[in-house]
């Protein structure tokens, strides 16, 4: 093949741009640690990553509504534990009744009426202003004096169930309902008084002396007590199974950032590698040239 | 038989055949960096002998030769490859305008690693989520409406940017159609010449070379290829029609009509459908890439309205009110906007599935849209995630295209250049030969001259 001067030219820019294209890609992935960052590069890879983020980003939501449902059903429980805790003093308040003592009588009468207060003031615990027990009611406190009674409190919730997502299939609610705790309105036994209604008859029933009315009503305190406990628990498999959920979301959020990592970040000391490679076959390539171009008969002549 | 005039002759024949000659090798050393000169070559040959063949005069020895000529300038120059070139120019014309009008479009679609329209979408849907946890919470309606609003701005600048891109591609095709019809009526002219100069016994060259160039160009705007490639006749043909035919030259029109830019001839007022070249190229983007592209956006943009709308309707907003759109119904990805109603009170956003201000379930549903089938059984998610697979396949196509082309095109100017192209080298030797044979005829003259001198000398004496 005759060989010309322009042809020697043209094939020695051709390699030196080839070369620095290389080097310059090289330099790109090294620098930004991507081993792509236009989809062009490398489009099936652009689809799985944007994919990926996107599984990511629905992940890190479910996790946020994790926390949002693990925080709810922890204060829940804390206002069942107080709710609790009232009755279970109000309970005793009732054994404790002396026939003999008006007095002592009237002193456990009124410690179960404060216990009684105690339990509405739960049953409207708010928090940042957001009513807890008061199903989507949350800006109106959900036990209200009646004035119109008995029964002395009236519910003004509306029962509704805050459902949060735990996962595309999997949902929680991460409320209970004052209603449903104290059985007002007759929310779950209609033949029963709910619990504030019962504690006033107790109330009563300890500044007469009436032990028959006491006995009734212990009988009574003991259901609702068990009501709370089982709620406690429901409240408690809840929160276990938010915790579950939150593990396997952790779990699930880093899978799927390795496998991101795999399809869009480069491999650093084969980038490296290649970036010192291409950097001497540049130079190579380059003192090639120059001594390709040094060389001629005008040198003779 | 020779005289001593005759040996004077022959000598003058060579000086001035080897001057010629190398004037040839200076034109080719001047034009060693010209872009599509042709190496030319002075072709010697010897004069007729004396006596001519037939002729009864008595001959001593047989006929003598009377010097040397230039018979003829040879141009270095293989047409099949010229051909091949110019098939290969307009493909890679195609692809490297259409891969920069996609190179712009990739940008618009894909700025950087996750910054898609799929990322707008996520924080629209967490927006959803967190209002579905606590609607009341008018903190997270305001986060909310922005996260829509900016969607809404993500769909609508997009649009915007691809239509700008249109018009800048408007602009390309206008001055490269304007070139084409500079560079007929060059080819037109260049073909006057070559037919004169033909017509005349000449070689014409360096206008053949120069029409070379401007064919090439030709093939590289419009993938225009001509017929009967050489001599003055050469006519140049796109989709049909001539663009030049011998010294005629007809020029190319382009109006923006309905259905895409439309390009016209006015050799008969046809249409005129230019598919390669770098014409081709911005026609394929600006009518075909691009509208695909606003296309897509629409669908987007359609589905989310419309799942969006239909669902916030049966929701109630913090007032209680029902029966409202959230974006504004009717809008596509051009002018999305947010509904009035929700743009001016963020209580407007129908979260709830009754009035309660704890009820999230609408927007609970909303959120839900992210994995929901919307668009022929893909999320919305999934459909703009699809978007960069198209733009990323196209636009790696059209590189692909330019690698293989440019790879073509280096192989068929290695061999053009093996033919045609100058070597400083060779032409240095050339040059010191024909200098020699200079010397040597003004040698041969002086020789004679002094021979003449001698007679002179001796009978005049």
């Amino acid at each position: 093949m005759r060989i010309s001067d322009s042809m020697i030219a043209a094939s020695l820019v051709a390699q030196m741009q080839r070369a620095s294209a290389r080097l310059f890609k090289f330099q790109e992935q090294v620098a930004s640690g991507l081993a792509f960052t236009r989809p062009s590069e490398n489009p099936p890879g652009a689809v799985q990553a944007a994919a990926l983020r996107g599984s990511i980003a629905e992940l890190r939501r479910y996790r946020a509504n994790c926390d949002e449902a693990g925080v709810a059903l922890a204060l829940t429980e804390g206002v069942l534990a107080g709710i609790y805790d009232s009755l279970r003093v109000a309970r005793d308040a009732a054994l404790a009744m002396n026939p003999s003592s008006d007095a002592g009588n009237e002193a456990l009468a009124d410690e179960v009426h404060v216990l009684s207060e105690r339990i509405v003031a739960e049953a409207n615990f708010a928090i940042g202003g957001r009513y807890l027990l008061g199903g989507h009611e949350v800006l109106t406190p959900p036990v209200v004096e009646n004035a119109a009674g008995p029964p002395p409190y009236e519910y003004q919730g509306d029962r509704g169930d805050m459902v949060v997502r735990l996962n595309r299939t999997m949902t929680v609610v991460k409320n209970v309902d004052a209603a449903e705790v104290l059985n007002l309105d007759g929310a779950v036994d209609p033949a029963r008084d709910d619990t504030l209604e019962l504690l006033r008859k107790v109330e009563a029933a300890l500044r007469v002396g009436d032990e028959e009315g006491l006995e009734a009503g212990l009988e009574e305190i003991d259901w609702h007590l068990a009501r709370v406990v089982s709620l406690r628990a429901d409240v408690g498999t809840r929160m276990q199974q938010v915790e579950l959920g939150r593990g396997r979301l952790e779990e699930g959020i880093l899978t799927f950032r390795n496998l991101l990592s795999e399809v869009q970040d480069v491999d650093i000391s084969e980038a490296v590698i290649g970036l010192r490679s291409q950097e001497i076959t540049y130079q190579a390539a380059a003192a090639a040239a120059a001594s390709i171009h040094r060389a001629s008969l005008l040198d003779y002549f | 038989m020779s005289g001593l005039f005759g040996i004077i002759n022959l000598g003058l024949s060579a000086l001035l055949a080897h001057r010629n000659a190398l004037a040839v090798r200076s034109q080719n050393l001047a034009n060693v960096n010209t872009p599509g000169y042709s190496r030319q070559d002075a072709i010697l040959g010897t004069n007729p002998a004396l006596p001519p063949a037939g002729t009864s005069e008595a001959l001593v020895g047989g006929q003598y030769g009377t010097g040397v000529q230039v018979v003829g300038i040879y141009r270095a120059r293989e047409s099949f490859l010229g051909a091949q070139a110019r098939v290969c120019e307009g493909a890679l014309g195609r692809f490297s305008t259409a891969a920069g009008a996609l190179r712009q479009v990739e940008s618009v679609l894909a700025p950087g690693p996750g910054e898609d329209i799929s990322v707008a979408l996520d924080r629209f849907w967490d927006a959803w989520e967190s209002v579905a946890n606590r609607p009341e919470d008018l903190g997270l309606r305001y986060v909310l409406r922005d996260a829509g609003a900016s969607l809404a701005d993500t769909l609508r600048s997009h649009v915007e940017r691809l239509n700008s891109i249109r018009l800048t591609l408007d602009q390309g095709i206008r001055t490269r159609v304007d070139e084409v019809n500079t560079l007929s009526v060059q080819i037109a002219e260049y073909n006057r010449q070559i037919a004169v100069a033909q017509a005349e016994g000449r070689a014409p060259n360096d206008a053949l070379d120069s029409r070379d160039v401007a064919l090439e160009r030709l093939a590289q705007l419009t993938g225009a290829m001509p017929a009967n490639s050489e001599g003055g006749h050469l006519s140049v043909y796109l989709d049909g029609r001539p663009l030049v035919q011998g010294a005629a030259a007809y020029t190319l029109s382009v109006t923006a009509g309905a259905g895409g830019m439309e390009v016209r001839t006015s050799y008969d007022g046809g249409l005129v459908s230019v598919e390669k070249g770098e014409i081709g190229g911005l026609l394929y983007a600006r009518d075909t890439a691009i509208p695909k592209y606003l296309n897509e956006l629409d669908t987007l943009a359609a589905a989310l309205v419309a799942e969006v709308n239909a669902l916030h309707q049966a929701g109630f907003g913090l007032d209680g009110v029902s029966g409202r759109d959230f974006f504004l119904a009717g809008t596509t990805a051009g002018d999305i906007v947010l509904d009035p109603a929700v743009l001016a009170d963020v209580k407007a956003i129908a979260a709830g599935a009754g009035g309660a201000p704890g009820d999230g379930a609408v927007a609970q549903q909303i959120a839900g849209l992210r994995t929901a089938a919307a668009i022929g059984g893909r999320s919305l998610n999934e459909f703009a995630q699809m978007l960069l697979g198209t733009i990323g396949t196209d636009m790696s196509a059209c590189e692909e295209g330019i690698r293989a082309q440019e790879y073509a095109r280096a192989q068929i100017r290695q061999q053009q250049q093996s033919i045609a192209g100058v070597s400083i080298d060779e032409e240095l030797l050339y040059l010191t030969m024909s200098q020699r044979a200079y010397e040597a005829a003004a040698r041969v003259v002086k020789a004679a001259d002094e021979m003449i001198g001698i007679i002179l000398e001796r009978l005049g004496a």
